[in-house]
């Protein structure tokens, strides 16, 4: 059987071990884009401000490829999947045949449809090819304008800062971060990014990239309120869009991303999809879920199944994420809540709230030590016996705790 | 691994097993990693792989588990999270953590904490180097009350799941109880 995987990010080198510990014969092939070596884009922020290297942003050792006998092609970029004859063709007009075909091409940043946008000195906040873009923009660029309001529109701007821009953030809401915080949390967040400097100006839009008549370079950005910002940089995190364009035109049916069933296949025989392009349904709810662990969990599910195993979802993984801003970390599980929730706060700022609704814990918001976040996340959507909420605050609020607990579902 | 079995009603609470983790882990191996003023005023300090809380109310330890199929090392984004295959332990390789603390946000048990030095991902190892040793892990080795023992113990395995069956028959007859309180 000859396996092959468009892209080589988190899902698919996920999928490719999969594979291996269930069958270690038939031939996988990868197409990779721009790295070979496959890379997380969870930490490009400190790539960008130098604080780590390419080693540190690797998903695997080096030798990844040769240990699991993948074949491995750099630079190719897929032009259409022609499922019908079971093939695929590059852009370069060479057609790969597969038997069994994963697409794990990943997302990229939202590009706003305003004048100006398209060109040098815009860059989106996604891969290596955006954060070797950003750094080496960054030596002639004094102003950078980070356009967004969630997880990674700060994380730009505290990249930004940390290499000796001055960055300005365009948010179109009221707040920062409003899919992960109440509006509490999210104050705490912009306090601690503003003190280091980002400027965060608030229900503004973009409408406008001025750029140089002669060179084409970014000169400013002009805004919704009619004011104008002097820039020679700005990076767009207005959200990702899946890379969907593969398959388009073809019986592979896409919503948000390509629609999977629990075990990650398509709605084409022979075809999965999985990570950050997938958009799997499981019990009746389509979701996609553009974090780390869930390009794992969806990448080795595929490989499961397309080496014969199947292991389907049984849920959605939860809606959770943690940033790190200037050292200090922000945990978010579940629903942001409307500030309700029971909260315990230390001297030291570090903040614990539970979101409770009706009896039952939706979503939990940590500031500070946010390691044993999963502790409290592992309650999420469960009914919470009578009596146990100031328990859960203490501090030695422990695992020990849960298993005495009676819970009624 | 070798299952590791807390009977707690054996823990005197002497926190002599935190003080043996903190001593195992150590880079000087004599707690010259820990604040010395810090360790005195707070046991937090000390605590490595494996803490206990106790009070007059309850006593609890607080350890990795070492899942077989460890959700922390598939959140790693960067591999710094591993379970070594011959083992079964779960370990950080610390060269690499990059502290962005996705394995705490995934482990259900909290197992996972920040090393109050490095302020990186903190657990247990299992004493992976101690069992490559033909060794058994540090806690276990420092407990003289027996609370903590490791693998083998057929009998422990017995009794803990005779006590999780009466626990959920308990549960059970209490959620019975009051469903049917509920009813009338």
């Amino acid at each position: 059987m000859r396996v092959v995987i468009v892209g080589n990010g988190a899902a698919a080198v996920s999928a490719v071990e999969a594979i291996r510990a269930i069958d270690p014969v038939s031939d996988i092939v990868m197409l990779a884009g721009d790295s070979a070596r496959p890379y997380t884009p969870c930490f490009l922020g400190r790539y960008i401000s130098g604080r780590i290297g390419l080693d540190e942003l690797a998903l695997r050792p080096e030798d990844f490829y040769e240990t699991y006998r993948v074949d491995l092609r750099v630079g190719c970029t897929v032009a259409s999947v022609l499922p019908d004859d079971h093939a695929l063709v590059l852009t370069s007009g060479e057609r790969v045949d597969y038997d069994r075909l994963l697409i794990a091409c990943g997302a990229e940043s939202v590009v706003p449809d305003v004048p100006g946008v398209a060109g040098p000195g815009v860059v989106g906040f996604r891969g290596l090819s955006d954060a070797d873009e950003i750094r080496a923009r960054l030596g002639s660029a004094q102003h950078a304008v980070v356009l967004g309001s969630g997880f990674v529109a700060v994380e730009a701007a505290e990249s930004l800062v940390e290499s000796g821009a001055n960055v300005t953030m365009i948010v179109r809401r009221e707040r920062l971060l409003r899919r992960l915080f109440d509006p509490e949390i999210a104050a705490i967040v912009e306090e601690r990014i503003t003190g280091h400097g980002v400027q965060v100006l608030k229900e503004r839009d973009l409408v406008e990239v001025v750029r140089d008549p002669q060179d084409g370079s970014v000169r400013a950005v002009k805004l919704s309120d009619g004011t104008s910002l002097p820039c020679e940089l700005l990076v767009l995190a207005v959200g990702m869009k899946a890379n969907t364009s593969v398959v388009e035109g073809t019986a592979i049916q896409i919503g948000d991303g390509i629609l999977t069933d629990a075990s990650m296949r398509t709605s084409v025989p022979d075809v999965w999809a999985a990570g950050d392009v997938a958009e799997p349904e499981i019990g009746g709810v389509r979701k996609m879920n553009l974090i780390h662990p869930n390009a794992v969990l969806t990448g080795k599910v595929a490989g499961q199944s397309i080496a014969g195993v199947e292991r389907p979802m049984s849920s959605h993984f939860a809606d959770m994420n943690v940033l790190t801003l200037f050292g200090t970390s922000y945990l978010s599980v579940g629903s942001p809540g409307d500030g309700r929730a029971l909260t315990a706060t230390d001297s030291a700022g570090h903040v614990l709230k539970i979101i409770i609704d009706d009896g039952v814990v939706t979503g939990v918001q940590m500031v500070g030590n946010v390691a044993r976040g999963g502790l409290y996340a592992a309650l999420l959507g469960r009914r919470l016996p009578e009596g146990v909420s100031s328990r859960l605050l203490s501090p030695d609020f422990n695992f020990g705790d849960i298993e005495t607990w009676p819970f009624a579902d | 691994m070798e299952d590791l079995y807390v009977d707690m009603a054996l823990c005197t609470g002497c926190r002599a097993c935190e003080v043996a983790c903190a001593v195992e882990h150590d880079a000087t191996g004599e707690l010259g990693d820990i604040d010395q003023a810090e360790a005195v005023a707070s046991i937090e300090s000390v605590e490595r792989g494996i803490r206990l809380h106790t009070s007059v109310a309850y006593s609890r330890f607080e350890r990795c588990l070492h899942c077989t199929n460890p959700p922390c090392v598939d959140a790693c984004p960067n591999s710094a999270m591993s379970q070594d295959p011959d083992l079964g332990v779960v370990y950080v390789d610390v060269s690499r953590c990059q502290a962005c603390f996705m394995c705490g946000m995934v482990c259900p048990f909290g197992a996972i904490t920040v090393h109050p030095g490095t302020g990186l991902a903190l657990k247990c190892d299992g004493c992976r180097e101690r069992l490559q040793r033909g060794e058994r892990p540090a806690c276990v080795e420092a407990c003289t009350a027996g609370a903590l023992q490791i693998g083998g113990n057929r009998k422990a395995a017995l009794k803990r799941r005779r006590e999780a069956a009466a626990a959920l028959v308990d549960v059970r007859g209490r959620l019975d109880s009051a469903s049917s309180k509920a009813r009338r």
